[in-house]
């Protein structure tokens, strides 16, 4: 495998020199990257693939930034001094990561899905007349049922768990969601979306109609209502952010996982019309989502 | 908030093994939120909001064709405001839209998942014939009034597009039994399932029924007997393919085969005219059709299609009558020769022998300008073959290609506006070229409510019999023509319709109830009759002369209002309505040579009402009524006909497989004619028990 170890700029204000681990061959990546070198164009930023990285030298390397998650091998290939910065991963998968090698490596993460909070107040902006909401949570995602319960508390939306453990449990949820005000909130969770329950799910959704709020511009793409995500460009844009912290941080503990604070809301306005829903522009409802956030 | 605390009490536990086992969708990556994912709701299966169709649509659904009771399909067309059906017997079903039909209505195009099977032969289709189980549609769309400049021609009086359930909603294995009165049999068996990407199903059906009733006739020593019991057993297969993220291949094929009776056992009213002259015998029918669709979906507003399609039909039809000196009652058969010219007395023979094919490519491209514009075009050929030679008198096919190409735009000029433009332009062997042009305005009244005004012209090509028949009794000694039945000169013009429409129409909330109301006026021209020319003359001088012959000429001008409306004030109650007035003007001419016309709105009901409700009592029970109503109006005989159908349902659970046990009463509150009065339909009871598992 190649090495690939493309200097962009000497470093500068930004200072350091930052390591980027990624697959060289993946558009996505690509993309991330360029909004990385864009936002952080003062640093020295290298690129390297996750099976070169072992045979790489790392001397004078202030931050790695890990697009995915790492193996054991690779970790072992990091000084121990060298903070890592996640990205492109689940807050779930940084759990996992932390508690395996908190011990080894100051590290921290761009979590790649939305605050489960966001796709709430989206649900409640685009459709302030629905005041009950279903959500569809499988087994990675139950996790969140508490921050979702919060928050449909705080919009004063009630609020019902369909949980998809079993086949058949997507159709319950969708008869729960016909049933009570017709929205059906998924957030990401293989068991719950997936190219198997996908046509399901939509068609389902839209046979009973009912509007499906998602996570990403795909699932808009393929049939839900609406969605708010991070691109990959905006996901590039907050992990330069994250990095020009540490960077400036070297000496003090590093900032908790969190969430992307750049996002985009996507609508199917076609499948709007068709269940006859009167929905802001996207750059309307994102703008009612950055106030919100705002005031907080 | 007490529901969501309750669903959080609950807690996780009770995630089962069902994750691991579908261990392939048990990571989440960085795919699962970037990867591009197939397009379920696509510009073609995501249908415009009723607010912005430039026609009228009654959608038939699942429920509605389960709480019918049906047990053919156009039984379900009866839902529609302004549809009417009419038995021809037992094994012909006739499907007319503001009436002006015989027994082969030729006004309306049908698709079966976009694929037409209005038959080249004789136009109309042949309902009880289709490659299709009731039990595999998922939906029946049926367009009102013409659509030429969306469908092309034949698209004259309506559109009804029959939708399959997709391959990935019937997974599983479903088998199902019915037995009722008139010894109907019916037995279903499908099994789908998944193979990587590939959704698929295979259904199995068989069915048969003793047909209509004897009728006897006050006064008439014996029963009026039609020989019209059937058989049909079916297979179809459909596959649903993802190829790629945007790729989609769809492909079926089915077949049907089966008899078909046909001809009289008994005469009751005209002594053994009818038995002479068309004596019980089979007809074999075999059906079969072949279909491959790719769609590449880049959006659900861009969308590519190629459709191939192949339709083969045989029907195998050969009788010879009684002697003639039989037909003639002719008290010595020595007494033929001098009456017919020194012929022998012999039978008479009919060849109804009908292959048709058709073989049918077409592309269509949808997709959007801008928000404001969106445009869908495309362009199709056409190849039918029919062979015919008892009824054109020649051996080999008879072909008619088909070129089309169409283009329709859908602008919103301003928020409240949306514009429908479109026209199609199709040449044909038979009549030529022809273009087919819709403008509709549509117009928001109302969170919920629009209007509609609108224009549109369409046209029917005359189908092969028409424009070549060349049909006659020959003499069995040698083939020649004894008599001649029917004949076409041929240069018809096709049908010309033009309809202007004002409509309003909408829904309530949650989109429950919604509402169609329309009021039109249609205005047809150069329509092609049968017509019997009383002067044709005959070979023989003994024999009175008279054809049928074809010809364009009759018109008519329709004027009315129809409103369709489905109310589901809850989940558990749901209602359909239509009813359509129509006030006609027009001729139909029935002779010529003396020429004796007859006001077209004999044909033409004044009042056609339809009401189906139906109700899920808790329990697993459920009910339904249906009450049908079409004032007078001929086919052949003149009728008017009211009646009501009563359905009862179980829905059960077996070891975890769902089962429905159903009871349907046809007919329930009397004996009637819609066709003839020889034909009478009588009250029918049928069961049936299914299972899902």
């Amino acid at each position: 495998m190649a090495l690939l170890l493309l200097p962009l700029s000497l470093a500068a204000a930004d200072g350091g020199r930052v390591l980027v681990v990624a697959d060289g061959d993946n558009a996505l990546h690509q993309k991330v990257i360029a909004a990385f070198r864009q936002q952080l164009n003062a640093a020295e930023v290298l690129e390297v693939t996750q099976e070169a990285l072992s045979r790489t030298a790392l001397q004078d390397i202030e931050l790695v930034v890990s697009l995915g998650a790492l193996t054991r091998r690779d970790l072992s290939a990091i000084p121990s001094g060298v903070p890592l910065l996640y990205s492109l991963i689940t807050e779930s998968e940084w759990r996992n990561i932390a508690d395996e090698d908190k011990a080894v490596h100051r590290q921290t993460a761009l979590y790649i899905e939305q605050p489960p909070e966001r796709m709430v107040r989206l649900v409640k902006s685009a459709l302030p007349d629905r005041t009950r909401l279903t959500v569809a949570l499988g087994p990675t995602s139950i996790s969140k049922q508490l921050d979702v319960g919060r928050e449909c508390q705080r919009q004063m939306l009630d609020c019902v768990v369909m949980r998809v453990t079993a086949k058949g449990d997507i159709e319950r949820a969708l008869d729960k969601a016909a049933s009570r005000d017709k929205v059906l909130l998924v957030l990401p969770d293989a068991q719950v979306v997936n190219s198997s329950t996908a046509h399901n799910l939509i068609l389902g959704a839209y046979r009973r109609g009912v509007a499906l709020v998602g996570y990403s511009r795909a699932l808009v793409k393929a049939g839900a209502l609406m969605a708010v995500h991070s691109t990959p460009v905006q996901l590039g844009e907050d992990t330069a952010v994250m990095a020009r912290t540490i960077l400036h941080q070297q000496r003090t503990s590093l900032p908790p996982g969190r969430y992307p604070s750049r996002y985009s809301v996507s609508v199917n306005y076609q499948l709007a019309r068709a269940l006859d829903l009167e929905l802001e522009s996207e750059g309307a409802l994102q703008q009612v989502l950055n106030k919100a956030e705002s005031d907080e | 908030m007490g529901r969501w605390a309750a669903a959080f009490c609950g807690g996780v536990v009770g995630f089962s093994m069902w994750g691991l086992v579908q261990a392939e969708v048990s990571s989440l990556g960085e795919e699962s939120f970037f990867s591009d994912m197939p397009v379920v709701l696509t510009v073609t299966r995501l249908p415009q909001n009723t607010l912005e169709l430039p026609a009228s649509l009654t959608v038939i659904d699942r429920r509605m064709i389960e709480a019918s009771g049906a047990t053919e399909i156009p039984d379900l067309l009866r839902l529609v405001a302004g549809f009417q059906i009419a038995h021809a017997g037992g094994t012909r079903t006739s499907v007319t839209y503001h009436g002006m039909s015989d027994e082969y209505a030729r006004r309306i195009q049908v698709l079966v998942d976009g694929r037409s099977i209005y038959m080249p032969a004789n136009g109309g289709v042949d309902w009880a014939d289709i490659p299709l189980t009731l039990e595999d549609i998922d939906r029946i769309e049926v367009l009102r009034g013409p659509n030429g400049e969306a469908f092309g021609a034949n698209s004259f009086m309506g559109v009804v597009n029959i939708i399959t359930r997709h391959a990935a909603e019937t997974h599983g294995t479903y088998a199902k039994v019915q037995v009722g009165d008139g010894n109907y049999q019916r037995a279903v068996v499908r099994q789908g399932g998944k193979v990587g990407d590939l959704d698929f199903r295979v259904t199995f059906e068989h069915q048969s029924d003793d047909g209509f009733d004897d009728v006897t006739f006050p006064g008439k020593p014996r029963p009026y007997s039609i020989k019209d019991d059937k058989q049909s057993d079916r297979v179809s297969f459909r596959g649903d393919y993802r190829a790629g993220v945007n790729d989609y291949i769809n492909i079926g094929f089915g077949y049907n085969q089966g008899p078909r009776g046909q001809g009289y056992l008994s005469s009751g009213s005209s002594g053994n005219w009818d038995v002479d002259t068309e004596p019980a015998f089979d007809t074999y029918n075999r059906r079969h059709y072949q279909q491959f669709k790719w769609r590449r979906i880049l959006s659900s507003d861009d969308e590519f299609l190629l459709h191939l399609t192949h339709n083969y039909s045989d029907t195998q039809a050969h009788f010879e009558t009684a002697l003639l000196s039989d037909i003639l009652d002719l008290p010595d058969p020595a007494l033929v020769p001098l009456y017919f010219n020194g012929i022998s007395d012999q039978p008479l023979t009919l060849q109804q022998h009908i292959k048709a094919e058709r073989y049918n490519l077409e592309m269509e491209h949808r997709f959007r300008i801008n928000k404001a514009l969106r445009w869908v075009w495309g362009a199709e050929a056409r190849r039918d073959a029919v062979t015919a030679e008892g009824y054109l008198s020649r051996e080999e096919p008879v072909t008619n290609r088909l070129y089309r190409a169409f283009a329709h735009s859908e602008w919103r000029p301003l928020e409240a506006y949306l514009v429908n433009m479109g026209a199609m332009v199709e040449h044909n062997d038979i009549t030529g070229t022809n273009v087919s042009p819709r403008v509709a305005i549509n117009r928001n009244l109302a969170p919920g409510h629009a209007m509609r005004i609108s224009y549109t012209r369409a046209y029917r090509t005359p189908a092969i019999l028409e424009e070549y028949a060349d049909y006659s009794h020959r003499l069995s000694s040698d083939g020649s023509v004894f008599n001649q039945l029917w004949k076409s000169d041929g240069d018809l013009k096709p049908e010309e319709i033009t309809a202007y429409e004002l409509g309003f129409m909408g829904y309530l909330k949650d989109r429950r109830s919604q509402y169609d109301f329309k009021i039109f006026k249609e205005e047809v021209r150069d329509m092609i009759s049968p017509v019997h020319d009383q002067s044709y003359p005959e070979l023989y001088a003994n024999l009175p002369p008279g054809a049928l012959v074809f010809q364009n000429g009759d018109w008519a001008d329709l004027r009315g209002y129809e409103l369709q409306v489905k109310l589901q004030p809850e989940e558990k109650t749901m209602l359909s309505l239509g009813f359509s007035h129509v006030r006609a003007e027009g001729v139909l001419t029935r002779n010529i040579n003396p020429t004796d016309t007859r006001p077209i709105e004999e044909y033409v009901p004044y009042y056609t009402a339809s009401f189906l409700l139906d109700h899920q009592f808790g329990g697993g029970w459920s009910g339904s009524m249906g009450l049908y109503h079409v004032d007078h109006q001929r086919f052949w005989h003149r009728a008017q006909v009211t009646t009501l159908n009563l359905r009862v349902a179980r829905a059960f659970r077996v070891d975890g497989h769902e089962g429905l046990f159903a009871i349907a009463a046809h007919d329930v509150n009397n004996s009637y004619y819609d066709y003839q009065d020889e034909y009478v339909i009588t009250p029918r009871v049928y069961a049936s028990l299914a299972f899902q598992f």
